[in-house]
């Protein structure tokens, strides 16, 4: 029955100011838009990373007199290699049809050459697990160790860059992120102060009566929990809305050929909206302490 | 020298007041004043402006909280009182203030009724009680007005009905009449005489001489302090 009471009274106080409401709804939902979809997009691109990382494959380039070698024996030994999941042998023959493949017309340097120049290679296919940079490079020095292997390629500047790529968008999000997040705590504070003042002549007199602190300050907070709810359901409305467009306009055909745009998962809908209400409740705890000591 | 007033004869100490001085800036509003009121009793606090007749109702209710001495309410010491029971003490203590302070933007229903709500009355008894009270004093059929709506006896006759509607132990009212015409301090004086025979203690600041000879009750003067 009280909370009953004290949930009327905080929709009392948004009535009460109903364009003040609805600016912070409109700005508190923005934020939260904003939030959103870069959180939809950084998910996305770390989804990217991970087919990317499914398809990574390492090269290894095997020594001349490993010619004398039995291939299914050097496979066995590569399978052992901890990280690998497949590997393909590719004779130099193989590799050099692979290469005049690759490129176009009739290149006068395959015509001059008098014998193959390439090496016997193996195509090592590895696990998703160990498609870190870190886990690729000590993978690569392990099978560097075994003795029929040269060299081993695995496109070393490419996934630096990419990696920094990654953690840079990474870091930018998190700023962008934070700060937003600040934002929305700011706007919420902003009004319950701008409504508390509003109250005051009212707070005044319900402290008179006998009211408790818990009593005058509850349905600012139950304001905090509404605007977090409803901000975030709008918002989340609105990223599907142009996750919805974009996906059946621009990324038509790319997204089920080379990776799959998804939307948030009923996981990440629940912290959005969590992170929301806090956000609100956040808003309203600053707003009514910074009062309290005035 | 303070001022000394012990309770009437027979009369539990409801209210004790011991040596408390109030300042305000550098003027002393109270000096060493000292008063008892026992439970049930009607006092009269009067003297001329300034002699701090709010500034002791105040402090009262705790309304302000600055002072030197001690004050114990119904066995609470106001000057050792944590912030969590204050308004434990409020309920105990029905207060009609000088300028009345009703919400303005709440019927006069929901003026009253919000003494209730504060303590945690359902519905259906605040609707009654409410009702019952408006009745009492006078302003039945008028639930739901606006304070700015009616005139100011009418404003103190809700506010009477504020002060009495969740049967507090201690009514206090600073100048209940003050601004009135005849008739409308008669109601007032006759709705404190129904509440005090009712088993309320009242205590009221005033210098209305009309209410210090009507209601009978023990009148305490109090002088600025020199």
């Amino acid at each position: 029955m009280t909370m009953v009471l004290i949930f009327r009274r905080a929709i009392n106080k948004l009535r009460k100011k109903r364009l003040l409401s609805i600016v912070t709804v409109a700005i508190f939902t923005l934020l939260i838009f904003f939030i959103s979809a870069l959180l939809l997009c950084f998910i996305n691109v770390n989804g990217i990373m991970d087919s990317w990382k499914k398809g990574i494959r390492l090269i290894a380039y095997l020594s001349a007199d490993s010619e004398n070698l039995n291939s299914l024996e050097m496979e066995r030994q590569l399978l052992e290699v901890y990280g690998v999941n497949s590997v393909k042998f590719i004779s130099k023959e193989d590799g050099l049809s692979i290469l005049k493949k690759s490129m176009p017309g009739d290149l006068a340097i395959f015509r001059i050459l008098k014998e193959n120049p390439l090496p016997d290679t193996f195509e090592i296919q590895v696990l998703a697990s160990s498609a870190d940079l870190e886990k690729l490079k000590s993978l690569a020095e392990n099978i560097e160790k075994l003795t029929f292997v040269v060299n081993v390629e695995y496109g070393q500047e490419c996934l630096v860059r990419f990696a920094r790529l990654f953690y840079f968008l990474g870091i930018t999000g998190y700023i962008f992120v934070s700060i937003f997040f600040a934002g929305g705590v700011s706007v919420v504070a902003n009004f319950i102060r701008l409504l508390f003042n509003a109250d005051q002549q009212e707070i005044e007199i319900m402290r008179l009566v006998g009211a408790t602190d818990g009593f005058i300050n509850t349905p600012f907070y139950i304001l905090g929990v509404i605007y977090g709810a409803l901000c975030s359901t709008i918002a989340l409305l609105l990223v599907f809305m142009v996750y919805l467009f974009f996906s059946a306009t621009l990324f038509d055909g790319l997204t089920t050929t080379f990776f799959p745009i998804k939307f948030f998962n009923f996981r990440f809908l629940s912290i959005i909206v969590l992170c929301s209400i806090f956000a609100g409740l956040l808003g309203c705890f600053l707003s009514i302490n910074a009062l309290k000591k005035k | 020298m303070g001022y000394i007033l012990l309770t009437g004869k027979n009369k539990i100490s409801l209210i004790k007041i011991h040596g408390v001085t109030k300042a305000h800036g550098l003027k002393d509003a109270l000096r060493q004043l000292t008063l008892n009121i026992g439970e049930n009793e009607f006092v009269i606090i009067t003297g001329p402006s300034g002699a701090g007749k709010t500034t002791l109702l105040q402090l009262l209710y705790l309304e302000d909280s600055l002072f030197q001495g001690q004050i114990i309410i119904d066995g609470m010491n106001l000057s050792k009182i944590s912030n969590s029971l204050i308004p434990h003490l409020r309920r105990k203590i029905g207060v009609i203030s000088q300028k009345y302070k009703l919400i303005p933007t709440k019927t006069l229903f929901e003026n009253v009724a919000l003494v209730l709500e504060v303590i945690g009355y359902n519905k259906r008894l605040r609707i009654n009680r409410v009702n019952n009270i408006l009745k009492i004093v006078g302003m039945d059929g008028k639930q739901n007005l606006y304070p700015e709506t009616i005139s100011k006896g009418e404003q103190v006759q809700v506010a009477v009905a504020r002060a009495v509607v969740a049967n507090p132990k201690i009514i206090l009212a600073d100048e209940p009449t003050g601004n009135l015409d005849y008739e409308s301090s008669n109601i007032i004086i006759n709705l404190l005489k129904r509440f005090h025979a009712r088993g309320a203690t009242i205590v009221v600041a005033t210098h209305d001489r009309e209410l210090i000879n009507i209601t009978g009750g023990r009148i305490f003067n109090l002088n600025p302090p020199p």
